[in-house]
């Protein structure tokens, strides 16, 4: 599915919106820490402004292919779980049933699953994500993540 | 020259040869998957450098990069989709070569061809940078300011299609490099009263964020990638020799490409694929049979190889004297640079020459390792590129970003940041918003804040301070550039909408 989205419209938008956003969040800084961020904000809000003007008056809508937006936030939604999941839980106990979870949402979109699939998924996600764990943590010294477990 | 000779015999040691090795293997599977940039693969590839010296670190990456942009051939020429966006010229006649049954000639083209680029941009490198670096500290606070502008400038010019869209994402990028820890006050900035904030978001952080999640996103939105029907391969041999007599042929076309590579590759943000693509018209504009160009020429993989090849070393050069990426995965190689302490300019090639000028010549190295790693293993890669399943690609790039964002500082707020910024980076890609303006601003942010402000001070006396930007003659010849930019960047597109 395709939609029409004035892409300068919106990206004027976006961009007023986020120097607002920094410019109500200044607070009380100093001359030193504040004249290179202003001087930044009042670009942005400049060439927002024109983008906003340039979108109202010649703005050409684009087409934005937007098919698959469920799958899109169902990935987002597996990589919070999995940022969440490592805080609290571990990283190799989060990452192979996430891992597995994002193999055959992509997979299912083939065909149908069966039993085989996921049982060669379950054994792909702990292989890698064991494999990676033990890299980072034996070979390359790197300290683990502080979780209650693996 | 004997920083030279130092530097050379320290790449040529045999675990140095090893990392170049591994380099080149692990950035030609990597570049010959579709959709996976040379920035990605720098990115996944810079966790496994943390535990190495700076060199090592850094000739790994350089390896790495040199076998990005070779490995984005492959698929170009077998599957018409180029592994990464700097092989896009070679599709024109390398597929159809492949669809005629010379898939291997064209490969084999390709590997000379990227082989020579890389060495031409290695030496160019080695030749200009010293002075180039040297003429750098000529520039005071107001001129780094404008040439941090300038290479805003000029990535907001080339790298969206809008100029104005390139300024807003080097805007955004300058306002992200304000959070943290003011670099000249000394003050906290835009924090939000979240205290993890305070310490800045990393660059390597958004690197990863902006370049790889929205990446991934793409493919799990695409779902499993559906590819041509890719060229057999067969049992048939590599042709080395007449490969070679082929790019030799027209030397013409092999020395302008490289050249066209070279004057690109120094601007800032232009990259590989505007480099490729202009090679190749121009290949096509000064051939005698232009008609032949896109239905299997020859001339036009070696215009468009060469040309992205030596892109690599040649983006290097305001990276190592000015602290500019002349590509965004050049940005990556800064960000390793800074990681082990080491500061672009004068003082790399004087205080660490040996480092400096290693690294350069590993790149070289790395080129030439293109031919065994290339014609022989690249068969196999193919391959294994071609078996292995997007879904399980996905999760695997996922897992390996949130051990590297993590290993950086042994922080999980920052994989939360990277996550974020990558979802971020996915919805602004829609609005045309592309990652490199915003990612070369948050670079650019404290060379131009520390020029800006310093310039302020040394201007109090003046009735405008900010006017101490201005008066230097240096400055005026960057902000005159900077205007003639805009003026050429916005002055097109106005034409193009009257005509529309």
């Amino acid at each position: 599915m395709q939609i029409r989205i004035n892409t300068e419209l919106y990206g004027g938008l976006f961009g007023m919106a986020l120097a607002a956003i920094f410019w109500f969040n200044k607070g009380n800084m100093g001359f030193l820490s504040a004249v290179f961020p202003d001087a930044v904000l009042i670009i942005l809000a400049t060439v927002s402004g024109l983008l906003i003007l340039r979108g109202l008056i010649a703005g050409e809508p684009t087409l934005l292919d937007v098919s698959g937006a469920g799958h899109v936030i169902s990935g987002v939604a597996i990589m919070a779980l999995w940022w969440l999941g490592i805080r609290y839980v571990g990283f190799v106990t989060t990452s192979v049933p996430l891992f597995v979870a994002l193999a055959l949402m992509m997979k299912r979109r083939e065909g149908p699953l069966s039993w085989r699939d996921v049982i060669i998924t379950v054994i792909v996600a702990t292989v890698v994500a064991g494999g990676f764990f033990w890299v980072f943590t034996e070979v390359l010294g790197i300290r683990p993540f502080r979780a209650p477990l693996l | 020259m004997e920083i030279l000779i130092a530097a050379a015999a320290a790449v040529l040691q045999p675990h140095m040869l090893v990392i170049i090795l591994l380099g080149v293997t692990a950035g030609l599977f990597v570049g010959a998957l579709p959709g996976l940039t040379a920035t990605m693969a720098l990115a996944l590839m810079l966790p496994f450098t943390f535990s190495l010296e700076a060199l090592e670190g850094l000739v790994a990456l350089g390896a790495v990069y040199m076998g990005t942009i070779y490995g984005g051939a492959f698929t170009a020429i077998l599957i018409n989709t180029p592994g990464t966006p700097s092989s896009i010229a070679t599709t024109f006649d390398g597929h159809p070569m492949a669809k005629q049954g010379r898939a291997l000639e064209a490969i084999s083209v390709a590997t000379i061809a990227s082989v020579i680029g890389g060495v031409v941009g290695v030496a160019f490198l080695l030749i200009a940078a010293p002075p180039l670096a040297q003429l750098a500290l000529r520039f005071g606070p107001a001129e780094m300011f404008w040439v941090a502008i300038l290479g805003l400038t000029l990535i907001g010019s080339l790298a969206t299609g809008s100029l104005l869209k390139g300024l807003l994402g080097g805007a955004i990028g300058l306002l992200i490099g304000t959070i943290g820890i003011s670099p000249v006050g000394g003050e906290s900035r835009f924090t939000f009263g979240w205290p993890p904030l305070q310490g800045g978001i990393s660059l390597i952080v958004a690197l990863i964020g902006l370049f790889v999640i929205p990446e991934l996103l793409l493919m799990i939105r695409r779902g499993h990638a559906t590819l041509e029907t890719p060229a057999d391969l067969g049992r048939s041999r590599f042709q080395f020799g007449a490969a070679l007599r082929t790019v030799l042929a027209k030397p013409g076309n092999l020395i302008r490409s490289c050249a066209i590579g070279q004057v690109i590759a120094i601007i800032p943000g232009a990259g590989g694929s505007i480099t490729s693509l202009v090679a190749y018209n121009e290949a096509k504009r000064w051939s005698k049979s232009p008609e032949t160009f896109g239905k299997g020429n020859p001339e036009g993989v070696v215009a468009s190889e060469s040309s992205n090849n030596v892109m690599v070393a040649g983006s290097m050069v305001p990276l190592l004297t000015l602290g500019i990426p002349g590509a965004p995965p050049d940005a990556i190689i800064l960000g390793v640079m800074l990681l082990h302490g080491l500061r672009p300019g004068l003082d790399l090639f004087t205080q660490t020459g040996v480092l400096a000028n290693g690294f350069i010549i590993s790149m070289g190295l790395a080129a030439l390792m293109l031919i065994p790693v290339g014609l022989l293993g690249g068969r196999l890669i193919y391959k294994t590129i071609l078996r292995t399943p997007h879904y399980y690609l996905v999760p695997t790039i996922l897992i390996i970003t949130i051990l590297g964002t993590y290993a950086l500082r042994n922080n999980i707020i920052d994989v939360a940041l990277m996550l974020g910024l990558g979802v971020v980076g996915f919805v602004i890609r829609g609005l045309g918003l592309g990652a490199a303006p915003i990612v070369l601003g948050l670079i650019l942010g404290t060379i131009a804040e520390q020029g800006y402000v310093q310039s302020i001070l040394g201007g109090m006396a003046l009735d405008f301070p900010q006017m101490r930007l201005f008066v230097n003659p240096l400055s005026q010849v960057l902000i005159a550039i900077i205007v003639l930019v805009i003026g050429w960047a916005a002055w097109p597109q106005n034409l193009r909408r009257k005509k529309d």
